[in-house]
């Protein structure tokens, strides 16, 4: 039961931690994908996040 | 108090390195297989439908949003290249009043650009639940480039 609670554990906090970084992956493209700052910064210019 | 047995004691000794490689192996199995990177392939829009629930009309206005958007986003590029431009031609180096001046236009300018993403994203937020859309702005805004004090190291 300790170990089945352990692997729960450890499953459910990595999927959180992969989701966090998904989501700071995504939001930081899509941010680059509306900010004339940071397109104009960049070697790309792609003006639209879709 | 009684000395537990040492057979009970490497019971519960066996049972805790059970736990602890069980939850660990799970971890790092659960990390390496979600470790695919999520930005190839995963359009931010298609991202964003999923992540803050969005209907199939929201969705839609928000596309709506980005394309109108558009130009202003290429115009607001044009002229932070513009104003870098006439601040390399400047010599910011030299720091003469000239390159002040158009230091400061290029602040000028990325503060409008800036200014100008800030509400295209609280217009996105707007189209959305209110905790989605305050979850949009908290997980964006700190995105938003800053101003660029050292906007002369961009300058080749």
């Amino acid at each position: 039961m300790t170990v089945l609670l352990s692997v729960a554990a450890g499953t459910g906090s990595a999927l959180a931690l992969n989701q966090a970084q998904t989501a700071e992956l995504m939001a930081k493209a899509y941010v680059r994908s509306v900010d004339p700052v940071q397109m104009a910064s960049g070697a790309g210019h792609e003006h639209s996040p879709s | 108090m009684s000395i537990p047995h040492p057979k009970g004691m490497k019971r519960v000794i066996f049972f805790i390195l059970c736990a602890g490689v069980g939850g660990f192996g799970a971890f790092q199995i659960t990390r390496w297989a979600g470790s695919t990177p999520p930005a190839q392939g995963v359009a931010p829009l298609t991202w964003l439908k999923s992540e803050f629930h969005l209907s199939t009309s929201q969705m839609a206005a928000i596309e709506t949003l980005h394309h109108d958007y558009q130009p202003v986003c290429r115009d607001h590029c044009e002229k932070i290249h513009q104003a870098r431009a006439r601040l390399a031609a400047a010599k910011p180096a030299s720091a003469t009043g000239e390159a002040n001046a158009e230091l400061a236009e290029l602040a000028r300018v990325e503060a409008v650009c800036r200014d100008a993403t800030r509400a295209h994203l609280e217009r996105v937020a707007a189209l959305m639940a209110p905790a989605d859309g305050a979850r949009f702005l908290d997980l964006m805004l700190p995105k938003l480039a800053g101003p660029s004090a050292d906007a002369s190291c961009d300058l080749k």
